[in-house]
């Protein structure tokens, strides 16, 4: 069993990459990842990227092929006028293809550089494409093979690096004409934190909720000194409209299902006040998934938003210009991302983009539903509250679920929540798009999952199972579901309905093993397979037997009356 | 400063720092190629918070010339 971290990586390069070899060991030690490097022969990207195809890693770990290839080591003339610019950038673009067709392992390519003048000053000549346009005619290919393949093939963007930095600080001419490594360690630093951020999402670790302060973060001032006419906050004047502006940017990641909370040392109606009618506030209350205003330890707060959430501390991002409750929270909470807003308010619009603290692989539909569907929640627990007795509740609830065939659609949101799903899971193991793939294409495999909803809204695909025709048997290799879906039955129909469709696929199978695995969070797996009827066996030999059930007898504790279960329209 | 140095380029060739001396160089050290070269200069720089010269990056192939080099830089450079 690979140890949760462990990453493998190949490194095709056509430039000496090797001093950033230590920074990228430094940055994902600093992250937890264990880095299994390999670095493939500084003028044999051509060969690497062809020899793809044959397996590489150990199968367990999340693999990432990495193809660093710039333009400016293909030809000493890169950006003079007899550069040979068109081939240089059909041989990325193939090389590219070539890898994104021929392994199915995560593929992480860069956007090239152009020079940074055209060699004819303004002029066009003989009406041909300039090396700029060549150039960004590449980086467009490479962008539609990115789209083309969501969650799979990741284009880092080497362009807005140099922009970032500014062209001194991209190259170090002192190793480029010498040793054939033309960029800097601030530009290597920038691209190795961006690998870093992907590897981190590979195995699972997803940032998923924004928790924000409101005086001095939200808007300039204190509300409860200055007034709601007071704060700074404006959308024509400064510093209010930094604040406005930085406002947006966190409408900006709840548009791709961040959720949004405050953690406020205020009276709760004053800062409702401004959410509810300051006339420039672009953050209302109708965006926020959690909140906390009171007088209390922010930390406690903290706990408890990411408790009403029903999510991990390890998902949070903390926003505070206070460094004391900065200080006070990475403390008490070291899983907590935390983030010290600029004391300059006007560098409040590009702090988040500099910080880049919510990476994603893909956006799925989801995502986009993700805030709303947790406002449903909220709708959700206010009727619990209503409705005392639990079944009442439950039947009233009108939860629903649509179990299906994962089907080529689903793949990337199936993979997503591989890679989300914490607690209510199996075994923990992150599957990514290309290995839904493989289980796909697999005969005897059946990967299945479910839409849940209720009377309150659509939660979407929340579900997913996999089970695999071993032996006389079936083996359950993935459970795992949202545990915004929890808590009304859901789970036990989608199981009885997983259980079902594997029933009718190998009549024969009658025992049932499920690979639970113990992860640090996924201890109420277990009350649910004892609730479900499986039992605990001792393992042979070596290790933990697991749980094991027979087909009928599960089926029969599994029914559930309060569950409709829809057909696939 | 030495010590830091030494430390620095003792982690760059994997070597236990007391195997650095001030004779120690690219003729008596075998792991110390152009690559590890590329990789103490990035350290120091990064350690030292200087930047090298051409010129100072052909001379520093020994810890004597290292340290000599370092020395200057830091002291011409004191709010470094």
């Amino acid at each position: 069993m690979s140890s949760r971290g462990a990453v493998d990586i190949w490194l095709i390069r056509n430039f000496t990459i090797e001093p950033m070899l230590p920074l990228v060991e430094r940055e994902f030690r600093a992250r937890g990842l264990e880095p299994a490097l390999r670095v493939g022969g500084f003028s044999e990207a051509h060969a690497d990227v062809a020899s793809l195809s044959s397996d590489i890693g150990s199968a367990s770990n999340p693999r990432m092929v990495v193809l660093a290839l710039c333009l400016e080591q293909f030809s000493a003339s890169f950006g003079h006028h007899d550069w040979e610019c068109e081939a240089a950038c059909a041989h990325v673009l193939e090389l590219a293809e070539f890898a994104v067709a021929n392994t199915s392992a995560t593929i992480v390519l860069n956007s090239a550089l152009p020079p940074l003048a055209p060699v004819h000053g303004f002029a066009n000549v003989g009406g041909k494409l300039d090396h700029m346009s060549r150039v960004e005619a590449l980086n467009l290919a490479l962008r539609k093979l990115a789209v083309a393949n969501p969650g799979r093939v990741v284009l880092l963007d080497w362009v807005a690096y140099a922009r970032e930095l500014g062209e001194a600080d991209t190259y170090d001419r002192r190793f480029w004409y010498t040793s054939g490594l033309p960029f800097s360690q601030k530009f290597l630093r920038r691209y190795t934190r961006d690998l870093a951020a992907i590897a981190e999402l590979m195995v699972g670790k997803v940032r998923k909720c924004v928790v924000l302060d409101c005086d001095n973060t939200l808007w300039g001032g204190v509300i409860g000194e200055d007034g709601i006419d007071g704060i700074r906050l404006s959308d024509n004047s400064v510093p209010g409209a930094y604040f406005r502006e930085f406002q947006r940017c966190i409408l900006d990641l709840r548009a791709r299902g961040v959720l949004v909370a405050l953690c406020s040392k205020n009276n709760e109606g004053e800062v409702f006040q401004v959410l509810d009618r300051h006339p420039h506030c672009l953050i209302r209350r109708e965006h926020l998934a959690a909140w906390r205003v009171n007088w209390n330890d922010k930390a406690a707060s903290v706990i408890e938003i990411a408790s009403e959430l029903n999510i991990g501390l390890d998902s949070l991002v903390f926003i505070d210009d206070s460094a004391v409750e900065c200080e006070r929270v990475r403390d008490a909470c070291p899983e907590v991302l935390v983030l010290q807003t600029p004391a300059d308010a006007g560098r409040l619009p590009s702090f988040l983009h500099e910080q880049a603290p919510f990476p994603a692989l893909a956006v799925t539909e989801m995502d986009e539903k993700r805030a709303a569907a947790y406002q449903e929640g909220k709708a959700r627990e206010e009727f619990k509250a209503a409705v005392t007795d639990l079944n009442e509740f439950k039947t009233r609830l009108g939860t629903w679920i649509r179990p299906r065939r994962v089907a080529p659609a689903d793949v990337p949101r199936v993979s997503q929540l591989f890679q989300r799903t914490n607690q209510f899971n199996l075994n923990g193991i992150r599957r990514d798009a290309s290995a839904v793939e493989e289980m796909l294409a697999d005969e005897g495999c059946l990967v299945y999952c479910a839409d849940v909803g209720d009377k309150f809204g659509d939660l979407g695909l929340v579900a997913v199972g996999v089970v695999w025709r071993s032996g006389d048997g079936l083996l359950m290799d993935a459970f795992l579901m949202s545990c915004r879906a929890l808590g009304r039955d859901a789970e036990f129909a989608f199981l009885n309905c997983l259980l079902a469709e594997a029933q009718a696929r190998w009549s024969s199978a009658a025992e049932i093993r499920a690979n639970y695995l113990p992860t640090a969070r996924n201890g109420m797996i277990v009350e649910f397979l004892h609730q479900a009827g499986f039992r605990h066996t001792a393992g042979s030999g070596d290790g933990d037997g697991g749980y094991v059930g027979t087909l009928p007898e599960l089926m029969d504790i599994n029914e559930r009356r309060f569950v409709e279960i829809k057909e696939t329209q | 400063m030495n010590e830091k140095l030494r430390n620095v380029v003792a982690e760059v060739l994997g070597i236990p720092v007391g195997q650095v001396t001030e004779s120690t160089s690219t003729d008596t050290e075998d792991s110390w190629d152009s690559l590890r070269h590329m990789n103490i200069i990035f350290a120091l720089e990064d350690a030292f918070g200087i930047r090298f010269t051409d010129d100072e990056i052909t001379r520093l192939v020994s810890i004597a010339k290292i340290e000599e080099i370092v020395a200057g830089k830091v002291r011409d450079n004191p709010e470094q």
